[in-house]
Order: C-alpha cells, then structure tokens, then sequence
C-alpha cells in the first residue's frame, strides 16, 4: 500500500516544481549514539560512541573518554580498548550460541546501557549462492527519447525455514583498473575497494507451503569500465531477529517517506539503549547477528557485452558511450576509493 | 428561479393541498337557525372549541337559515356563503377563515420596487388586541399574470408558511406586527415583502423568472436574515450557484474545497481531500449525500469533488451547533443536497471541461407528477500523465467517473417516494502495471408522508458500500488486495408543529456496518507473500432522539434536544489478549477470545445533550450560545498528512473506544442595509476524549492487532471566526478569518505510547491563522469576474534536526517532537471571467464559458517538504505557477 502513496509522491514530484527551504532548528542539546553490532565472525567488533550532529555538519563528534564493557551472560564483563576517536573495539571473539550479550557505556557519569541481545534463534546454514544475469534498464533522455542500458542483476539463493528469518544485506563493489599509463611498466593493476557501500537492504523471509529455495535479485549494476579487468561484488548477509529488523525498517521507510502529505509521520526512531538520566534519549541498536560473506566475480569478457579494447585507460565511472577519463594512477584515484595496486586481496579469484 | 429545497416546498404545497380535508368533520352543528352568519359563528365560537377569522363586513349580509342536524360545520357555513363571493378555509381542525376573493389588492408587483418599503396590511382599528389575522392572496407570474400553482409563502418570525393551489391563492393565519415574508416559486426569482401586518387582509404578487443566471437552481432556503434569526449556530450553507462563481482549479466545479472558503473551516493542502472543521480530522466529518453516508467524497486523492454540480441544488454544513437528528462524528454533518425533482419540465444541462465533462438530464415522466434526474460525470485525466519525462509514469493512466440517479414518484396528496442510486468510482495504473481502483455505491428509498400540516415525516432505508481494490498481475510480486465497507441503514424522522411556536423532531435510526479491513491475495507466481485476510468487524450504532425548535418571542428562541446512541461491537471475531503491565504488541499477545456471531464484543453509548439559544437583544443582531456532545465510533486512521482513499476506517471495539467531544459556541450576529451585509462573529472551544492517533512507525494496513498500533488521546480546539458577508448588488462576496488551534496530547501507560512525552502537540492540521477572500461583480447580466484569495498559517510538521550513523547506514536522520515546526505559510489568488449567452427568459439553450486563473501571481506554494539524506529540506510546489483553464457549461430546457 505504501507503493501508492510513494507514487503518488512521485507523481506530484514530477508535475510540481522544488526548491530548497531552510528551516531555524532550535539548538538542543546533541544525542548521544552508539554505532556497531556483535556477530558470529571471529574478529574484534567495533562500538563508536558519538553524539548527534547538526544537518550541515558531516563529521560527527567523538566521545573519547567513555568506558565500554560487553556483557555477557549478566556475569562476565570484557573491556572494550581504544577511545581516541570513538571506536572502541572488543578482543577478537565471536558471538556464541546461547550466551547473552549486552553493551554498556560509561560516559560524562551517565550510564548507558543496552537491551540484552543474543544469536537470532533462526539460522540459515545454507550457503548464499550468489550469481548473475544480464539485464537492462530503461532511462529516458531529456529529449524523451528512451535509452536501454545494458547490465548485470546480481542474485542470490534463499532458501524457506519453517520460520519467519530477517536479513540484512550489505552490498559492496570491487573492481581492478588498467592504471599502465601512470605506471613505469605495463599491466599494472589497481584493486579497487569502493568503499562507501553500494547498497544496504533488508528482507523478510516467510515460510510458504510448497517453496524451498527461489532466487532473489540483490542489485542491478550498469555496464562501465568497472567491468573492464574484473569485478567482485562483495555481499554480507546478516541475519537477526524481528526487533532488530524491525529497526531496520523503521530507518528504511523513514529514509524514503518523509514530509509529504501522504506520508507517515516521521518521528524520532527507538533503538534499544537507555540511559539513566530523564528526559534524554540514546540513539542506536546493539544487535547480535549472524553474519556470512561472500563474493561474486564478472568481467566482460564473461558477459555478452562488447567492449572497446583501447588502450588507453578510463576512469571507473565512464561509460562506454562516454568520452574519455583522465586516467589516474592508483594512488590518485578520486576520494572514497582505495587502492590495492599490486597487491591483489587473498579472497580475489 | 427556484430558490429554497425543492422538498421544503413540495412539503408547504402538501400541507396547503390538505388543509381542507383534515378533520373538518369533527364539528358537527344541530339545531333551527335564522340569524346573521357573524351572530352564528359567535355562537358557535361559545360552544365549540373553534375560531373563525374574517372581517366584518364581509358577512354583514350574509344570514345563516335552516335546521340543521349533525351537520358539520363546514356544510353548514357553505350553504350560507353560496353566491356572496366568499368562501370557507379550513385552516386547521379548530381554525375555520372565511376569504373574500374580491377583496382589494394591497400590494401588486415585485420586480424594481424598493424592497426595504414595508407595506402595511389592514388597520389596527380592526384588531385591537392584535390577534392573528387572516392574510390571503394570489400569487402570479409577472410576464403573463397567469397563477403560479405551488409557490410558496413563508413567515419567518411565525415560521409559518403555505403555498398557493391551482389558482395561485393561498391564505395564512399570521400574528399581527411586522415581519418578513418569503414569496418563491421553483424556476422564479424569490420575492422577500416587509409587512406590518395590523388586521387580516389580502395581497397579490408577481414573481419573474431570472434572466441573468445561467443555473436555474438558486437556492436560499434561508430568510436574508437568518443568520441573525436562526437559532443554530455554525451553520453554514452555500448554493449552487455561490459555488459555482468560486474560481477553481482546472474549471472543475469543486463543492467540498467551496466550503474551506468559510470560517472554520480548513484543509491540509490543496488538493488534499476532504476538509477540516473547527480542530477536527478528516474522518470526523459526517458526508451525507440526500441523507445517504458517504466515505469518499473526492477524486483523484482529492484533486476533485465526488459530487456533481449539476446535480446539487445546496450544501449545509454544521460545524457547531448540531440537531439532534445527526451525529456519528464529533466535528461536523455535512449535507450536500441534490435537486429533488424536474419541476422546470425536462431539462439538460452540463460541461465540458480540461479534465472531465459532465451531463445531466431532469425530466417529468408523461404528465404524471413522476420524475426521474439522472446525471453523470466522466474524466479524461490521461494527457496530464503523457506529459511526464517519467517513463513509468508515462505508461500510467488514470480516471474517475461518477453517476447519480433519482425517481421521485408521487403517490397522492399525502405521499411521495424517492428512490436513489450513486456510483462513483476512481482508477489508478502505474506503468501498466499497479492498479488501484476505489469506488463508493449508495442506493436508497425514502418515503415522504404527510399525516396532517402539522404533523409529517419520512422513512428512509440506505446502503452504500465503500471499497477499493489494488492489483498486480505482471512480474514475480504479483498479488490482489481487496477492502470494503458495507453499511445499511434505516432512519425514522417526524416532524411535529406544535402550538406556541414549537416545532418537534424525533426519530430513529439503526446503522449495519461490515468492515472488511483487507483481504491480500498473493498471485501463483509470488513466492515469497502469504495471503492473509484481516477479520470482519461487525457493528451496529444505533439511535433516537428528540428534539424542540421553540420560538419563545420575536427577541428568543431555543432549540434543544436529546440524542441517545448505542454503538454495538459484535462477533464473530477473535480478540487478542495481552500481557499486563507491557505494551500492547504482537510479541505480548497471550491469548485469544472468541467471539460467536452477533456476539457482544463491546457495547458502547451515552446520551448526547444539544442546546441553542438566541436571543435578538437589538434590531437586526442577536447573540446566540450553544452546547453539543457528540460520539464517534468508527474512526478514520492515518499516519499520513493528507488521507488517502486506502486509509483505514476502525469501529470502536474491545479496546477502541469511541472519541467523546464537548463544543460550546458564543456568537454575535449583525445584519447591515436591510440584511445586505451580514456580519459575524463566533468563538468556540471543544474537547475531545480518545481522539485515535498513532504510535510513531505504525503499520496500519493489514495489521491483524492494530490495536496495538494506535494510541488515543484528549484533544483540544479553540478559535475565533469572522465574517463578513455582501449578498446583493453587482459585488457580492465575503470575507472569512479564522484564528483557531487545534492540540492532541497522549499519555499512554508506557512511553510507548506516549507521543511526545505526553503533552499537548499540534494536530496535522492545526493552522491558527486562515482568512479568505471571495468577490464577484457582475459586469453585465452577460460578464462576470470573480476572485478568490486564500491566506493560511503553514500546517505543522515534523523535521529532522540532527543525524547519526546505525552502520552501514552512515546518515540517519533524527527527527523533532511530533509537529514541532511549520511549512511556509499559504497564499494564493484565483480568478475567473464568466462570458454568458444573452440569456433572454424565453430562451430554451443558455450557454457560458468560463475562463479561470488559477494562482494568478505563480506562488510556489508548499504542497509537501521532503528532505534529503543528509536532512536538507526541500518544498514541493505541486500548483506553484499559474493554472489557466476554460470550461464550458450549458443549459437546455
């Protein structure tokens, strides 16, 4: 239902005209936040304690002084180190099943403390069978005139349990880049992370009478230079329970339905810290889920795409129908970008 | 022109065509006579509880001769009167009037006369103790003379009215003094006659057809100074034809936005549907059409009216002091009247407009008093959506269309039958793909029955169904949902006039619901949606009332009333329990209880009190107060801003109850040059008991314990409204101010549900400042302009004021306090140029363009604030440049 209201939306969009608006927002006192989650990965899990910031800012504000403590099983107590910038990390562990876990924050003499969080009682063994197809998407150009664009839709498998289970993906892109041109010698590769993630979502799983496994589309990709060399789709799969995804959607749909008429409410989101002191609220989620990762290789001579060979190197993002890139060398790549010049990932094909 | 409710007059002819039948033969006379008629009647006067009106020289020759043996009295007195030019009345079973029809005119003509002269009528002399006098008459038409059969006559201060026979004569026992007298007729202008009215006496007058409208239909039901001398207050009404001289969007005749015109009366966003009264929702207005419950009113989201203009002869709005008779929600009754009949013979009339064109046929049925009006609407909206860059969008299409059709069948004197059916429906594809029908059906029968003058009623049985539908039958998520409302209704009204200027209603009436709150079917090929139907709710609301309009004396009058309501919540259905001391959830549910068929759930009721008073403390003003207590048991839920016709309607059930409000209004009425100019003032203030509101993140559609998704709290509404109001002369017009706030405040048990730590926040639609500004000058009998200009505080809202990061999500935003802040504040002016045909009265096709600016000066008003990832605001101006439209009516009789 909440389709229509969004085409309705998008329909005045269209017909209507936009314009930036300011709005005095009175000064209060920031939020503090807490960012991380614990899983089954064995690793050091990262916590940042920040508070919120204004909407012209983009850095947020560390607190460096906090002491952070997991929890475990109401008993034991581990100390989280660091501080400096606000991360505070855990010893390298995993969430294990059955244990119980909860987060708390010592900070400014007030104490915060988190909701008990354990494994999500579902778990989905079964591996996330990610694959590919190709695909298009039609654009149409300012003339009007309708522009089919040629790509990939990245999949996965999912298979039913007898349970609801509740997914989180988190989607990030890979590729290597043809950088000899700003190189001494030839074929010098660059392994490129990019880093902001290309797509996060979440999904509900139900059980269906007569269904096992069906494949789900996770990201539709346009066909650029990325896929030049080689390219890897990074996929996490987190699963965890209905509160934790149920927060995920509040964020979800308040992300995309705000201020119009035909949207809900929006409203400051409940996560699950409390504070001791009144009147203040604590933002974030303490979550333990299970966590999967796993990756999917394309490149273009694996598509039925043809590409121009040329040696002459291009940007990233150009498409192939786009004029020529300054060609940068792995060091000068664009921010956001990091890269692995010669160094080629231990999970790379 | 026809000028008032068709019905109104219809009801007043009824009463005049009976008066002679009603119970005459009661008095019965025996005895020998041989004696002047005035000695007989002054004995009869003496023995039988009977008066008779006439003036003494009219019988001064008359004698009285005979035995006589249980004769009735009327035989008796018409086999004296044979030849002496005067003739017997039976005005009422005790009432008897001699009429001499040859005696002298005191007025004669209508059209240019200088209509504040008062015209005096008898002498003092003739009744010193200033009783109630006879006043007889003819009522003609202007062009040829000839008599006008059904027009009426009515009395404002004796709220006293008749209407003329065959012979355009009619005749009214009125109390002595000055007063104002209403002469209309359907398809004439009306007349108003000040009369100081000493002694009984006759007058004749002319009545013209209008030349200068193009609608025939103009409605006044109304006294020029009702305003003033009614005794409700916040009542509001407007005719077709004030509605039509409105500017509005695209042409289209709008009747729901003509309304946000008037004090007290708002909207969310142009083209928002529905409207907002004194601090109340959407869902807290009552929509009747001809008496039939309507849940939608508008079209396409409502950018446009569901009702058609052709077909509606006025719009009553109560916004404050309610009568008894109505209820069911705690804001307003609005109740958009059709035309009743084709008493202008057959007629067709209709318009073509940008979006939709409209036609509307009335006609008699042969020669019978039988009629039939049958009228339809049909849009062609599509070209609008071709004009997107959008592909999808340009793949869309969309439509509405609505129909009406009425027969009135006139069975006798005393009885009439009207039977009725609207269908209105709305279409909604997105890319071929998506789509979203809604659709509302009403069929009724009312029979109107006429037991004496003083006593009549009808009984009316409705039903209506409200319903809408998505599907999707392309792709992998392919699914169909399906909603509906049933409802049946029965109502009972009498009307009673009692002596001593009372007048009592009472009735009552049996509502039937079935709320289908969704039904989701997934399609073969969806593998990952479960079908799921949400349980039927059953309900019944139920109700009497009685009611007294009670004209004390010409300076007080007050009407007051009793209302009792019994709202039932039956089975079957299962009722979820939940944990005590936890939130409602889904996660809290510990049990189910069953509940059979017809079942009692939860029985909800209370008597509701209405009182008004009017006290008229100087010439041409009055005060007037009022109290009102409503109930509302099915609620209208939303989390979004504007409603939506998927919105969901919830009966009050085990742990829903119904919202209660209190409304006190105070207001001075003043009328100016002969009631040319009315102005007004009115304050009000309101409470609200378990108003339904929602917790943040609510789901509401498909929910099977939605319960546990909403909150109620204790609303409250204040303000001031003003108006002032020009009806006649080349520039009528008005202007409304309202300053009014309209406040929620939910304290839940815990704080989650508690909405903004339990104090009073904004409503939605809380918007303090709203002032209005309708002109119209009529140029020439041809050439019209109209203007409409429209002020308003911005509407509240909810913004982001910081942002965190909930990994890998790196900017969430963090929102304010429920409506904390305002969009920008709304103006906007309208114009239009009406271009009529010379409109000759003998004229069978009238035609007029009309040519509208909507937004004349481009203002990009806020329709929605939308905010990007990183919380930067943006304000979407949906009408935010000029709107030029042409639209063409016309009028075939």
């Amino acid at each position: 239902m909440r389709r229509l209201l969004t085409i309705c939306s998008l329909i005045l969009l269209l017909l209507g005209c936009k314009e930036r608006i300011r709005f005095e927002i009175e000064e209060g006192e920031s939020k503090y936040f807490i960012d991380g989650y614990l899983s089954d990965e064995m690793k050091s899990h990262e916590f940042a304690v920040y508070r919120t910031i204004p909407l012209e800012l983009e850095q947020y504000q560390p607190e460096t002084d906090a002491a952070a403590i997991l929890v475990i099983d109401e008993t034991d107590e581990v100390q989280l180190t660091g501080g400096p910038d606000g991360i505070y990390c855990t010893p390298v562990m995993a969430a294990e099943e059955g244990k119980s876990y909860r987060l708390r924050i010592v900070v400014d003499g007030a104490v915060i403390e988190s909701k008990s969080q354990r494994l999500p009682e579902t778990n989905p063994s079964f591996e996330m069978g990610l694959g590919y197809r190709t695909a298009t998407k039609d654009f149409i150009q300012p003339s009007g005139a309708v522009r089919i664009e040629k790509g990939v839709m990245f999949t996965t498998e999912v298979e039913k349990l007898d349970e609801p289970v509740y997914y989180q993906w988190i989607l990030r892109e890979h590729f290597v880049l043809d950088a000899e041109l700003n190189e001494s010698g030839p074929n010098k590769y660059c392994w490129i992370t990019n880093y902001p993630i290309r797509k996060t979502f979440i999904h509900e799983d139900i059980p269906l009478d007569g269904v096992t496994t069906y494949t789900r589309d996770l990201e539709y990709l346009g066909f650029s230079r990325k896929f030049q060399v080689d390219f890897a789709l990074e996929v996490k799969r987190l699963v965890m329970d209905f509160e934790a995804y149920n927060f995920f959607e509040l964020i979800r749909v308040q992300a995309t339905n705000s201020g119009g008429l035909f949207d809900a409410a929006a409203f400051s989101i409940p996560g699950n810290y409390n504070i001791d002191i009144d009147d203040q609220d604590v933002l974030g989620y303490f979550g333990v889920y299970r966590a999967q990762t796993d990756y999917v290789f394309v490149s273009q001579y694996e598509l039925p795409y043809s590409l121009e060979q040329n040696k002459a190197c291009f940007g990233p993002f150009a498409r192939l129908d786009g004029p020529r890139e300054y060609c940068y060398s792995c060091y000068d790549a664009p921010l956001g970008y990091y890269s692995l010049r010669g160094t080629k990932p231990d999970w790379w094909r | 022109m026809p000028n008032r409710s068709a019905f109104y007059q219809l009801l007043l002819a009824l009463l005049c065509f009976v008066s002679s039948h009603v119970c005459a033969q009661d008095t019965r006379i025996s005895g020998s006579y041989n004696s002047s008629l005035e000695a007989f009647l002054n004995e009869v006067t003496s023995t039988h509880p009977v008066d008779f009106y006439y003036l003494d020289e009219w019988i001064e020759n008359i004698q009285v001769n005979g035995d006589f043996r249980n004769e009735t009295l009327e035989r008796v007195i018409n086999k004296s009167l044979r030849g002496s030019g005067i003739s017997l009345i039976i005005y009422d079973p005790t009432t008897y009037v001699l009429v001499n029809k040859s005696m002298p005119v005191q007025i004669k003509g209508a059209s240019g006369r200088d209509r504040s002269a008062v015209v005096k009528i008898g002498s003092t002399s003739l009744n010193p103790q200033k009783k109630a006098q006879l006043l007889a008459g003819n009522i003609l038409d202007g062009r040829d003379g000839s008599p006008l059969f059904g027009a009426t006559i009515y009395s404002e201060e004796a709220s006293k009215g008749t209407a003329t026979d065959e012979n355009g004569f009619f005749s009214i026992i009125l109390p002595a003094g000055k007063q104002q007298l209403k002469i209309s007729s359907v398809g004439y202008q009306d007349e108003w006659v000040n009369v100081d009215f000493q002694s009984a006496g006759k007058f004749q007058i002319e009545l013209y057809e209008d030349l200068t409208q193009l609608e025939t239909v103009v409605i006044t039901a109304k006294a020029p100074d009702e305003n003033v001398k009614d005794v409700t207050i916040g009542k509001e009404e407007l005719n077709i034809e004030t509605i039509k001289k409105i500017p509005r969007f695209l042409g289209e005749i709008d009747v729901i936005k003509s309304l946000t015109t008037l004090p007290g009366v708002s909207t969310v966003g142009e083209g928002a549907a529905g409207f907002n009264v004194r601090g109340g929702g959407v869902g807290n207005n009552l929509v009747h059409q001809d008496g039939v419950m309507v849940f939608g009113s508008s079209h396409l989201f409502g950018f446009f009216s569901g009702f058609n203009p052709d077909l509606v002869e006025d719009v009553t709005l109560y916004k404050g002091a309610m009568p008894p008779a109505v209820g069911g929600r705690t804001s307003s009754v609005l109740n958009v009247q059709l035309k009743d009949d084709a008493s202008e013979g057959l007629s067709v009339k209709g318009g073509v407009g940008l979006i939709s064109s409209r036609l509307a046929v009335e006609s008699p049925i042969g020669k019978s008093d039988h009629s039939i009006i049958i009228g339809g609407r049909l849009s062609y909206v599509d070209w609008i959506l071709r004009k997107s860059q959008d592909q999808d969008i340009k793949k869309s299409s969309a439509g509405f269309g609505d129909t009406n059709a009425k027969l009135n069948l006139q069975l006798g004197e005393h009885d009439k039958l009207t039977l009725s059916g609207y269908y209105s429906a709305d279409r909604f594809s997105l890319a071929s793909d998506t789509t979203y029908r809604w659709n509302t059906t009403t069929a009724s029968a009312k029979w109107d029955h006429v037991f004496s003058e003083q006593l009549f009623g009808s009984l009316m049985l409705s039903t209506g169904n409200f319903g809408n539908q998505v599907e999707d039958h392309i792709g992998d998520d392919q699914f169909d949902y399906v909603s509906d409302i049933n409802y049946s209704t029965l109502n009972m009204d009498v009307s009673w006039i009692l002596p001593r200027n009372h007048k009592v209603d009472f009735g009552i009436s049996s509502l039937f619901y079935t709320f289908k709150p969704g039904q989701l079917i997934p399609g073969a090929e969806n593998v990952n949606l479960q079908g799921q139907t949400i349980q039927d709710e059953y309900a019944n609301e139920s109700a009497m009332y009685v009611g007294d309009t009670w004209e004390i004396n010409d300076r007080l009058s007050l009407a007051y009333g009793l209302r009792y309501v019994n709202f039932l919540n039956y089975g079957p259905r299962d009722v979820y329990m939940y944990d005590e001391g936890v939130p409602k959830s889904a996660q809290t549910i510990n049990d189910t209880i069953r509940f059979d068929s017809f079942e009692t759930i939860k029985n909800y009721g209370g008597l509701e009190p209405r009182a008004s008073l009017r006290y008229s403390a100087w010439e041409n003003g009055s005060l007037k107060i009022s109290y009102n207590r409503t109930q509302q048991f099915v609620h209208l839920v939303s989390n979004t801003v504007a409603v939506t016709p998927i919105d969901l309607w919830q009966p009050s059930n085990y742990y829903i109850p119904p919202e209660r409000a209190h409304q006190y209004s105070f207001g001075v009425f003043q009328n100016f040059s002969n009631d040319a100019i009315e102005t007004s003032a009115e304050v009000f203030y309101k409470e609200s008991t378990d108003m339904v509101d929602f917790k943040g993140g609510a789901q509401l559609q498909l929910n099977p314990n939605i319960e546990a998704d909403l909150v109620q709290g204790d609303g409250q509404a204040y303000g001031l409204e003003l108006l002032l109001k020009k009806k006649t002369g080349k520039l009528t017009g008005w202007i409304s101010y309202t300053y009014s706030r309209s406040l929620i405040k939910v304290q839940g048990e815990f704080p989650e549900e508690q909405v903004n730590n339990g104090e009073y926040y904004p409503t939605s639609f809380d918007k303090p400042h709203d002032m209005t500004v309708v002109f119209n000058y009529q140029f020439t009998k041809r050439i019209g302009i109209s203007a409409n200009f429209n002020y308003s505080t911005g509407r509240p809202i909810t913004v982001p004021t910081s942002k965190y990061r909930v990994s890998p999500i790196n900017f969430v935003l963090d929102y304010s306090t429920r409506n904390q802040y305002r969009i920008p504040d709304y103006h906007r002016l309208d114009l239009s140029l009406t271009i009529g045909q010379e409109l000759k009265k003998s004229q069978r096709f009238k035609s007029e363009f009309v040519l509208g600016l909507y937004n004349v000066y481009g203002r990009k008003n806020t329709y929605s604030i939308y905010f990007d990832q990183q919380g930067q605001a943006f304000s979407l101006s949906v009408l935010g440049t000029v709107f030029p439209s042409l639209s063409y009516n016309f009028y075939f009789k």
